[in-house]
């Protein structure tokens, strides 16, 4: 927590200190040496690992290093790029919080080389990667996000996951479900304090915003009492298990038959693989509920992107990798097909590999489920205060869903004028609330 | 009706169960981390809980050299508590004698009453600024930037303070004095000596919480080769496939000195608080 508030501090330090040159002006020639050190967790870690044999059959003067380091990775990252000492040649970070890094004015400037890929990816991604018009990340993964289920429980109780197409529907399903299993099974897991993830699946499709294009505070809208409207309609019904996200309970919960459904993010199917290699082949997945019929079906959660900060004194080799890695059509393909993780680069969706049944998901082509639609999701205006806001708002949801689950409109009042006063920023004028000033 | 003699060695006899209590209550953690650094991973999270590993799995040591730069670490920690200790012995011994022994000097109450209530301010609300100073000093990844931060802290000056006062006699000084001594040379050759018993047992401190110390470590130890035992036991946390036995074994290795270095000073500790130059 202490940590948490030093690193937030010391984003909102004034860009001085060591002066490097902070842009990539040329392309790497296929001649380029280096040494590079790269920082990344997980599978991402694990998969970049991968692509050394077939990145250096190009640039054979380039080493790589990639350092699965462990804890508070981006905590540790922004220090060092605060201190102007320690950080990699190169760096994943979440796409969420990308913005806040590239604010610091302390990452590398790829305008001049990055620019040729920008209609390379979905707008919601890219924007991401842009700061003022510059870019200063590439997108890497994304989450496009769907439903899971467990195929035995639903042909058990006799629901049809084609048939869910709304929250509605979807609603209505879990409480067949909970009846005819006599309460044994629940829809999903929904946990009062960890209702973060599902708030932000929710409201990436929904259409609706924490922020508008300004940085005012428009999260009172028709979209996010829609969002709000879904969590409570779960709740009531009771077709949640309390279970946290990423608890023991939770990873515990792919194996028994306690839970039905994991509306979820793409990457998650990689997890599920991790935790419960023995269910394979047990697992369908549907797309996201719309809104109403016929609106947006998907959504995204999580996915990363790689930036080069402006002290590595290896830019042209660190952008030779990344380059490779992240847009080159068969690096990302093989980091889905062995990893898990989503290519962001849209012209890798076109192959045929989309297209192939995946065993553990009984032989579904879920590959292809997720990537429709993919350009509709919106774009998130994140600013440097994403984060935060949505842990107040976590907050706030969890305090509502608790007691009494009073109107929703009532909830995002309230929490409007909270995030208003707490991250220091207007309400954007219009706002239902009636607190914004044209 | 208990005789006084009974009862006595009955209270004597609760006395002594109670310590053993929570004796083996503070004990219990040391235990624990022995045992798990001799076991393989699975075997640390077993359950029911194993209290005695079988086999010892003694390459867990061997895996934390080959796979950790433990050594550097070890060196590292070792320079920077040596040096903060002695650093901050110097500098409180320094300012404690002389907040004690100098009443002529101008505005000393107050810049005395100023050095508390520093102590007021939460160690938190510093690490910024002292991280932004560091940061334009470019000490930031240096041994400097664990040593320097806290090396006159007012606890030390304070307890300095009082242990002079107490114990060092203005005669002693005066007489130093008259025999031609500078006011250096006296905080050196007389003072320093009196102080011993203080200076070990504030160095004990010093030494405990700069070997502990992660939170500043953290902040301002940038890149693997300056890493310090506690931040290269954090960093070996990974999402979900942490290495427990090598953090265990890491654990272990590392808090052995601690506890010799203690049991080491703890004798000269206790004596201390009884001696002094002028006896009788």
């Amino acid at each position: 927590m202490l940590l948490n508030l030093v690193v937030m501090v010391v984003f909102c330090l004034p860009a001085g200190g060591a002066a490097s040159s902070g842009q990539l002006l040329s392309e790497p020639s296929p001649g380029v040496r280096g040494d590079i050190q790269i920082w990344s967790w997980n599978i991402a870690a694990a998969s970049l690992e991968k692509l050394i044999p077939s990145f250096q059959e190009r640039y054979p003067g380039v080493r790589i290093s990639i350092d699965m380091n462990g804890s508070s990775v981006q905590s540790r990252f922004m220090l060092s790029l605060s201190a102007g000492v320690g950080a990699p040649d190169l760096s994943q970070l979440q796409a969420r919080e990308a913005p806040r890094y590239a604010l610091t004015g302390k990452l590398t400037d790829l305008t001049a080389v990055a620019r040729k890929y920008e209609r390379a990816f979905a707008p919601s991604f890219w924007d991401s990667c842009v700061q003022d018009g510059r870019i200063y990340s590439i997108p890497w993964d994304i989450g496009p996000c769907a439903v899971y289920y467990k195929r035995s429980l639903f042909t058990k109780y006799g629901i049809d996951p084609e048939a869910i197409e709304t929250w509605e529907d979807y609603v209505a399903a879990g409480k067949t479900l909970l009846e005819r299993s006599n309460g044994q099974t629940k829809m999903l897991c929904l946990a009062l304090g960890g209702l973060s993830d599902f708030f932000e699946i929710l409201l990436q499709q929904s259409g609706g915003q924490i922020f508008d294009a300004e940085g005012r505070i428009a999260l009172y809208s028709n979209e996010t009492l829609e969002s709000l409207t879904v969590i409570k309609k779960i709740m009531d019904a009771g077709i949640n298990a309390n279970i946290f996200p990423w608890s023991f309970e939770y990873f515990a919960s792919f194996k028994s038959n306690s839970i039905a459904t994991y509306p979820m993010a793409s990457w998650f199917g990689g997890l599920m693989r991790d935790y419960a290699p023995d269910t394979s082949g047990d697992w369908g997945v549907f797309r996201l509920p719309a809104f109403r019929a016929g609106g947006l079906r998907n959504s995204n959660l999580g996915g990363s992107v790689l930036v080069i900060p402006a002290q590595s004194t290896q830019k042209e080799a660190a952008w030779a990798f990344a380059e490779y890695a992240m847009c080159t059509p068969q690096a990302q393909l093989d980091q889905y097909r062995d990893f898990d993780l989503y290519p962001a680069l849209l012209s890798t969706h076109q192959d045929p590999f989309f297209d192939e049944p995946v065993p553990f998901f009984g032989g579904q082509k879920v590959r292809r489920l997720f990537s429709l639609d993919i350009d509709k999701i919106q774009t998130m205006n994140r600013t440097t205060d994403w984060m935060e806001a949505v842990r107040y708002i976590a907050q706030a949801l969890s305090k509502w869903t608790a007691g009494e689950r009073e109107a929703p409109e009532i909830v995002l009042a309230a929490l409007e004028e909270k995030l208003s006063r707490r991250l220091n920023r207007p309400v954007a004028p219009g706002s239902p609330s009636g607190k914004g000033r044209p | 009706m208990m005789s006084r003699r009974t009862r006595q060695i009955l209270l004597r006899l609760l006395t002594y169960v109670m310590l053993a209590a929570l004796a083996a209550l503070f004990l219990f953690p040391f235990y624990w981390l022995l045992i798990s650094a001799f076991k393989a991973k699975d075997q640390i999270f077993a359950l029911p809980p194993q209290w005695w590993p079988s086999p010892w799995r003694f390459v867990n040591f061997a895996s934390t050299f080959e796979k950790t730069n433990i050594v550097r670490a070890f060196f590292n920690s070792t320079v920077i508590a040596a040096g903060h200790c002695t650093l901050a012995l110097f500098l409180c011994s320094l300012a404690g004698f002389a907040f004690a022994k100098y009443p002529q000097a101008p505005g000393r109450d107050k810049l005395f009453a100023f050095v508390l209530a520093t102590m007021m301010i939460p160690g938190a609300v510093t690490l910024i600024p002292v991280f932004v100073v560091l940061c334009k000093l470019h000490a930031v990844n240096t041994y400097w930037a664990m040593i320097v931060p806290g090396a006159a802290s007012a606890f030390g000056i304070f307890w300095m303070r009082q242990y002079a006062a107490e114990n060092i006699h203005n005669d002693l000084l005066d007489a130093a004095r008259i025999d031609g001594c500078g006011e250096f040379t006296i905080y050196w050759r007389i003072v320093l000596p009196i102080l011993r018993p203080a200076l070990a047992a504030l160095g004990i401190l010093l030494v405990i919480g700069s070997w502990n110390n992660l939170m500043w470590a953290f902040i301002v130890l940038r890149t693997k080769n300056m890493f310090t035992l506690p931040l290269l036991i954090y960093l070996l946390n990974c999402e979900n496939r942490t290495p427990f036995e090598l953090i265990m074994a890491a654990s272990l290795l590392a808090t052995l000195p601690l506890v010799a270095a203690f049991l080491l000073f703890q004798r000269q500790f206790i004596q201390g608080i009884t001696a002094g130059a002028i006896k009788g």
